[in-house]
């Protein structure tokens, strides 16, 4: 369900996504070998920071309410962690939406903007065992809340705790990543956006990474390539549920990582807003 | 709940069971650095280094960005020159001043701020 003034407004929106991605754009950094949706037990050193972001193209179905409209979200999701000791981590994040509806009966479409709620959370890394020089096995727990963002077209309006764990697996060239989070509804509106209606949600994530190039480290690597594969889950205890399969392309080098990917949807099961038919995600991080 | 939803259950009960299962996979579990007896021993040694050359070697570095975490953290001792990672044998070359070498337990924190394994400190 869409929840947004329904007044033509392109200019705003893309200079709030501009002045985000100027801002944040360039201060990228480390928290390596992360699939593109699906968490990782990684996290930034003792004092050091780390960005990432996102830009998201959702594709949107038939509105069920109206029957008539459909459109597109533009996402920029940007990340800073903060490394507090070696083992735990401040998270936060905050998704910016440009929405666009556009009636089908008329062809007219209308574009809003805003802030959605803001994930704010603790990550300790909890386990940890290096096998080798580059097998390792980590898990952490993750503890946090999504508080309002104020704008009450993309904010669910309530602080909504949430509770989760991810573990991480790397063998050679393989990388094996699960994730398992719990998010508490505390009331709220009920906006578009996947997981935050009035009912609590689960999040379940697995992915695997299989690095392409080089096929051994050498001495001289600075570069590695992986292809990702990711199955992304999403449970909603008033019944709703989406699970999409999400293959993908990561870049890494020494001071940056690029990452493209695409979400299919393989399974939707939503009745109180549009299902996405497709997601393109393109991302990157750069160390100073 | 619709029937649909049901076909998520299985996806769902995966996740949970991969995720117990990764961490079951590495037998015992410890927290960080510090918990590995190598590593906390290395911390406790506040003897400085001889020469002006060490080799750490470092379980872990899994990709390219894990190792520029190390070479990050590295930099920031006094006295520290450069940093060569091998990250197919773990060898982390550090190199520092002559008179201004660091102390053991000071690479070691180094080590452990980035979250992965200290094994051993060899000097020249």
């Amino acid at each position: 369900m869409y929840h947004m003034n329904s007044t033509t407004l392109p200019a705003g929106p893309l200079a709030g996504v501009a002045i985000t991605l100027a801002l944040l754009g360039p201060a990228f950094s480390a928290s390596a070998q992360e699939p593109l949706f699906t968490d990782a037990a990684t996290q930034p050193s003792a004092g050091a920071v780390a960005f990432r972001q996102q830009l998201r193209y959702e594709r949107k179905g038939t509105d069920p309410h109206t029957g008539e409209r459909d459109g597109t979200d533009i996402i920029a999701w940007n990340s800073l962690s903060v490394g507090l000791t070696g083992t735990l981590s401040l998270n936060i994040e905050s998704p910016i939406y440009l929405a666009s509806i556009r009636t089908t009966t008329s062809g007219r479409t209308d574009t809003d903007s805003g802030f959605a709620d803001l994930p704010v959370s603790l990550k300790y890394r909890f386990y940890n065992n290096d096998l080798s020089p580059i097998d390792t096995i980590r898990a952490s727990l993750i503890a946090g809340v999504e508080v309002p963002s104020g704008d009450n077209r993309f904010s669910s309006e309530t602080f909504d705790p949430f509770v989760g764990g991810v573990a991480m697996a790397i063998f050679g060239r393989w990388g094996f990543n699960q994730g398992l989070s719990y998010k508490f509804n505390t009331s709220g509106t009920g906006t578009h956006i996947a997981g935050d209606g009035a009912a609590d949600a689960l999040r379940f994530d697995s992915a695997v990474l299989y690095r392409i190039d080089p096929v051994a480290y050498t001495a001289d690597t600075t570069a590695a390539t992986y292809l990702t594969l990711e199955l992304n889950g999403l449970y909603e205890m008033n019944g709703q549920s989406e699970l999409r399969l999400s293959p993908g392309i990561l870049y890494e080098a020494r001071s940056y990582a690029l990452e493209l990917g695409v979400q299919i949807p393989v399974q939707s099961s939503v009745e109180n807003r549009a299902k996405t038919n497709l997601a393109v995600v393109i991302g990157w991080r750069i160390l100073f | 709940m619709t029937r649909h939803a049901f076909r998520s259950i299985p996806a769902l009960a995966l996740s949970a069971a991969g995720l117990l299962a990764v961490v079951s996979l590495g037998g015992c579990a410890s927290g960080g650095a510090a918990a590995d007896p190598a590593a906390a021993a290395l911390l406790a040694d506040n003897s400085p280094v001889n020469g002006t050359q060490a080799t750490l070697i470092i379980k872990g570095m899994s990709c390219p960005l894990c190792a520029n975490n190390i070479d990050t953290q590295l930099r920031r001792l006094n006295g520290v020159t450069d940093v060569q990672i091998d990250m197919s044998t773990g060898f982390v070359t550090v190199d520092f001043l002559a008179g201004a070498a660091p102390t053991r337990s000071a690479l070691a924190k180094a080590v452990a701020n980035t979250g992965f394994t200290l094994v051993e400190i060899r000097t020249q």
